[in-house]
């Protein structure tokens, strides 16, 4: 189901993935994809902590440490699966993109 | 000068957010900040007037009865704090931030991920707790037209049973107005989410609610009305609104004390459940040592008595009451101490008197009367009211002898000036009771079972109870 769920990441989802391949705690997160994304794309708060709780309940996060409020959280091997997948998606459409406009497409 | 405000009954949807957040902001504009939010009322406090971003949204973890704080309610709002929104207040589920930046990233940056979070945390428990008490609603509404069907001639002009049944009309239309709304919510609310554009508003039902407790609160006023003759009814209407009042208070805090003990939801929903039914019991108890305490007073009698007397040791009540048929006005009597009593119930749908005429215990026998006058506004109820007089006298006649059972057969009309009249017959023999017929009105009446009625007298009963 969870995998399901997941198929398609949006670009949120990607970037804290992303993110989450160095231990991090949840709320560095928002500076953190602004930072990546130079301001691009923003991860609200509200959605920060769905999404966190969504990638716990699927496999992809695991809390590492728990300091009062503060958790930290870091991608395991289904999340690196995953957001290897959707960099390949995205490359294979980029490649898309290129052949086809190589080969004179409009 | 007032440091506190408070807005009471606020009618704003939690969904309808474009609308609530520019009315905080406002109020955030003219010095006055939110700090709580209930049911009932929003609190302000008093600060510099200050260029405020509010915004609402739904914590999933949070239940009416879920241990409090939630587990997770601190870090999401850690997070919140992070990106510059402090709560202003909560209320179970919803969460009320607010922002010195106006251009701050909002709490919400996916409309799917949103959408699917306000089902999970109030779309779900609303539709729940929504069609619970449509389901309510609809089965008081059934009972109270099952009852009129059922009982028409007793309820035709019973006010308070109208008012307790028609008290649910309104709520339904309420409650389904909120189901339907929401659905069609839900359908615009996918639609944006599929194109990440962001999530629509749900408008609040503002007039709908209004109309709702002005309903609501004529009918309290309705109900002091009916009772308004008998100062014992005044009385419990009132504890009944200080026991609902009382219910709702004390629960509040049980369930809030519960919350912050951490007592597991069913624990704590098993806890108001137990007080609820705790507090009804001690108030019925309370309610039938008063009622036993005032048996023989006029405490609770809904019309004044004129005098009492007292006849082998018992006491009785006399009263005076005028009523539209006497004796007097059928035979000469050589006796006035009567007790004349008329029981009137009149609501919109028409009116039901009960009468009767009595000579005191003791001093004799003397001829008596004993009537009913239904009068009917809604045509429908007609026939439902003469039936239910038809099948009235018949209620036992499968459990008895043929030659004892009793029926209602049309008689002559023409002397009483009735478009129809029927009088029982047991078995064959036809005895003193008649059921007189106009077109917007039915009259029983009992006459004392040795006259032999002339058609003068006919004439006088069907002239007096026609008009009376």
């Amino acid at each position: 189901m969870a995998r399901e769920k997941f198929q398609t990441l949006t670009e949120q989802m990607f970037y804290i993935l992303l993110c989450l391949r160095q231990e991090q705690c949840g709320a560095d997160i928002m500076a953190q994809v602004t930072a990546l994304t130079a301001g691009r794309v923003s991860v609200g708060p509200g959605t920060l902590y769905n999404l966190l709780e969504q990638f716990l309940d699927a496999g992809y996060i695991q809390e590492t440490k728990v300091e009062g409020r503060r958790r930290s959280y870091l991608l395991t091997q289904a999340g690196e699966t995953a957001l290897a997948e959707e960099r390949r998606r995205l490359q294979s459409q980029i490649d898309d993109y290129d052949r086809f406009t190589a080969e004179g497409g409009i | 000068m007032k440091h506190t405000k408070r807005e009471w009954i606020p009618l704003y949807n939690f969904l309808d957010r474009t609308r609530l957040t520019a009315h905080l902001s406002e109020m955030a504009a003219q010095g006055w900040l939110l700090t709580s939010i209930s049911s009932w009322s929003w609190k302000y406090r008093r600060t510099e007037p200050r260029k405020l971003k509010f915004a609402v949204t739904f914590f999933a973890g949070v239940g009416r009865f879920s241990p409090a704080p939630a587990p997770g309610l601190d870090t999401f709002r850690d997070y919140c704090a992070q990106a510059g929104w402090q709560v202003a207040a909560s209320m179970d589920q919803v969460q009320v931030f607010y922002n010195e930046d106006e251009n701050a990233v909002p709490l919400e940056t996916d409309s799917a991920l949103e959408l699917a979070n306000i089902q999970k945390s109030i779309g779900g428990p609303l539709k729940k707790s929504y069609l619970a008490l449509l389901v309510l609603s609809l089965f008081q509404l059934g009972f109270g037209l099952w009852r009129l069907v059922q009982d028409p001639v007793d309820n035709i002009g019973n006010s308070s049973f109208l008012l307790s049944a028609g008290a649910y009309l309104p709520l339904s239309v309420l409650v389904l107005w909120g189901l339907l709304a929401y659905r069609r919510w839900l359908r615009k609310a996918g639609a944006a989410a599929e194109t990440g554009a962001p999530l629509p508003d749900l408008p609040s039902a503002k007039w709908l609610s209004i109309l709702t407790m002005v309903w609501s609160a004529l009918l309290v006023l309705a109900s002091f009305a009916t009772v308004s003759r008998s100062a014992g009814m005044v009385l419990l209407l009132v504890g009944m609104l200080v026991f609902y009042l009382l219910v709702g208070v004390l629960a509040n805090l049980v369930r809030k004390g519960l919350q912050r003990l951490r007592c597991p939801a069913w624990g704590n929903f098993l806890a108001i459940i137990a007080l609820a039914i705790l507090l009804t019991v001690g108030a019925l108890a309370g309610l039938m040592a008063l009622v036993i305490g005032n048996t023989g007073t006029d405490l609770f009698a809904d019309h004044p008595v004129a005098e009492t007397y007292t006849y082998q040791g018992i006491t009785w009540s006399v009263y005076h009451d005028p009523i539209p048929l006497r004796i007097e006005d059928l035979t000469e009597v050589d006796y006035d101490r009567w007790s004349t009593e008329a029981r009137v119930d009149t609501s919109f749908l028409g009116s039901h008197g009960e009468y009767r005429q009595d000579a005191r215990l003791g001093e004799g026998q003397w001829p008596e009367l004993r009537y009913d006058i239904v009068t009917v506004k809604v045509p429908f109820l007609y026939d439902l009211c003469k039936q239910d007089f038809i099948d009235w006298v018949a209620r036992d006649n499968d459990q008895i002898p043929a030659q004892y059972q009793e029926e209602y057969r049309s008689v002559d009309p023409s002397p009483w000036g009735a478009e129809e009249v029927l009088q029982v017959s047991i078995g064959d023999e036809a005895v003193n009771q008649y059921l007189l017929c106009w077109p917007d009105r039915l009259a029983e009446v009992h006459i004392p079972w040795d006259w032999d009625l002339t058609a003068e007298q006919m004439a006088i009963i069907g002239e007096k109870l026609a008009a009376g």
